[in-house]
């Protein structure tokens, strides 16, 4: 069986998969706007993050963890921090 | 595959729609979870109403279906929670049922949905890549053998492994406690979904029951928690490697750098021979199966 083949897809599939893609963008969309929302909270957790890698460490694999310097800790760019792609 | 971004998404927060593509008996009912518009590949949750009969078929599509909840009667077979299926394309299951309703994940992988009754196989089958095991019942929890590794207490079953691409589908738990401080990527799309519990990403906060994703490549995601623990499936569509760093600021095309530079490093004669000359247009079509 060739998977996927290309079929004639009839009317009724067409407006089904139209449909749906035009509510998949608007849940996208919805999805961008939550996470913009997030973004002060965003930032106190990565200032939390910083902290912990600098103590407990950064977890290297498994259980190996290995403190990360303070002069490692990135610098936060101008740019915005985009989370969704 | 061509998904967008979907994260966080709960599908607790949506209703279920009637099936309404041709050939669907009456009785299923769905939520959208993501959907590739190229191909209308996709991944659903499905609430089979109690009642529900499907005759012998097949799609022509390969087909994965997880059962959470409930079960379906499959030919002579009763299937309960944890029974996974990977139907190959064009491999005919015989009349699929439920007396008392089911819930499952559905996820087409080449088409949109689609189902043609048939009480044979369609022509050109592989009827040897069918996939049924209950994963509660018959599957162990291993501990990821990746290297780099998720932090203890993140377990694997590991339910389908693609030989050509190295695409996984797994279930996974966090045991109640869990934390990992990383940032991670990967070099294929990574997909999960909540059968139970509630964990934490730093970029997307919480992803509570119901919780699911697709996240194409090189998208940061991690640190990670969860305090009461986690049951989850999951899906890549390559091989699991993880990129692990601790800068939450870098973006899609610095990963993908950062993961070609890498390939520089750790397989250098094969990194080499990608960007020689004649190699750097590579098809595909020189792997042969
Ligand atoms: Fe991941």
């Amino acid at each position: 069986m060739a998977k996927g083949k290309k079929r004639r897809l009839s009317p009724a599939v067409r407006a089904w998969l139209k449909k749906e893609l035009k509510e998949q963008q608007e849940r996208y969309r919805k999805i961008v706007k939550e996470m913009e929302a997030l973004a002060p909270q965003r930032e106190k957790w990565i200032q939390e993050f910083f902290q912990r890698i600098q103590t407990r460490g950064f977890c290297v694999h498994a259980d190996i963890r290995r403190r990360i310097k303070p002069e490692e800790i990135p610098q936060r760019p101008k740019r915005k921090l985009r989370v969704i792609y | 595959m061509a998904r967008p971004h979907i994260e966080p998404f709960c599908d607790r927060d949506v209703p279920f729609k009637k099936m309404t593509l041709p050939g669907f008996p009456s009785g299923m009912h769905y939520k959208m979870l993501s959907l590739d518009k190229d191909t209308g590949a996709c991944t659903m949750t499905v609430q089979f109403d109690a009642g529900y009969r499907q005759p012998p078929g097949f799609s022509y599509s390969d087909i994965e279906l997880l059962i959470m909840e409930g079960g379906l009667r499959v030919g002579d077979e009763m299937c309960g929670p944890g029974t996974y299926f990977f139907i190959p394309a064009g491999v005919a299951l015989p009349a699929v049922s439920t007396k008392t309703g089911c819930l499952a994940l559905l996820m087409y992988n080449q088409t949109e949905p689609n189902f043609v009754e048939s009480d044979e196989d369609g022509d050109g089958a592989d009827r040897s890549r069918l996939i049924q095991v209950n994963a509660y019942d018959d599957l162990s929890w291993q501990v990821p053998t990746l290297m780099p590794a998720t932090a203890p207490g993140c377990l694997l079953k590991i339910l389908r492994w693609d030989e050509v691409t190295g695409a996984l589908s797994f279930l996974y738990c966090m045991v109640p406690g869990f934390w990992q401080d990383n940032i991670s990527f990967h070099d294929c799309a990574e997909e999960a979904y909540h059968i139970w519990g509630t964990s934490w990403i730093m970029q997307f906060g919480d992803l509570p029951t119901g919780g699911y994703f697709w996240r194409p490549p090189y998208i940061n995601h991690g640190p990670f928690a969860s305090e009461h623990g986690i049951l989850a499936f999951g899906r890549t569509d390559g091989e699991l490697y993880n990129h692990f760093h601790f800068n939450p600021y870098t973006t899609l095309k610095e990963n993908r750098e950062w993961a070609a530079e890498k390939l520089k490093h750790r397989k250098p004669a094969l990194f080499k021979w990608i960007v020689a000359h004649e190699h750097n247009h590579l098809t595909g079509s020189e792997l042969k199966k």
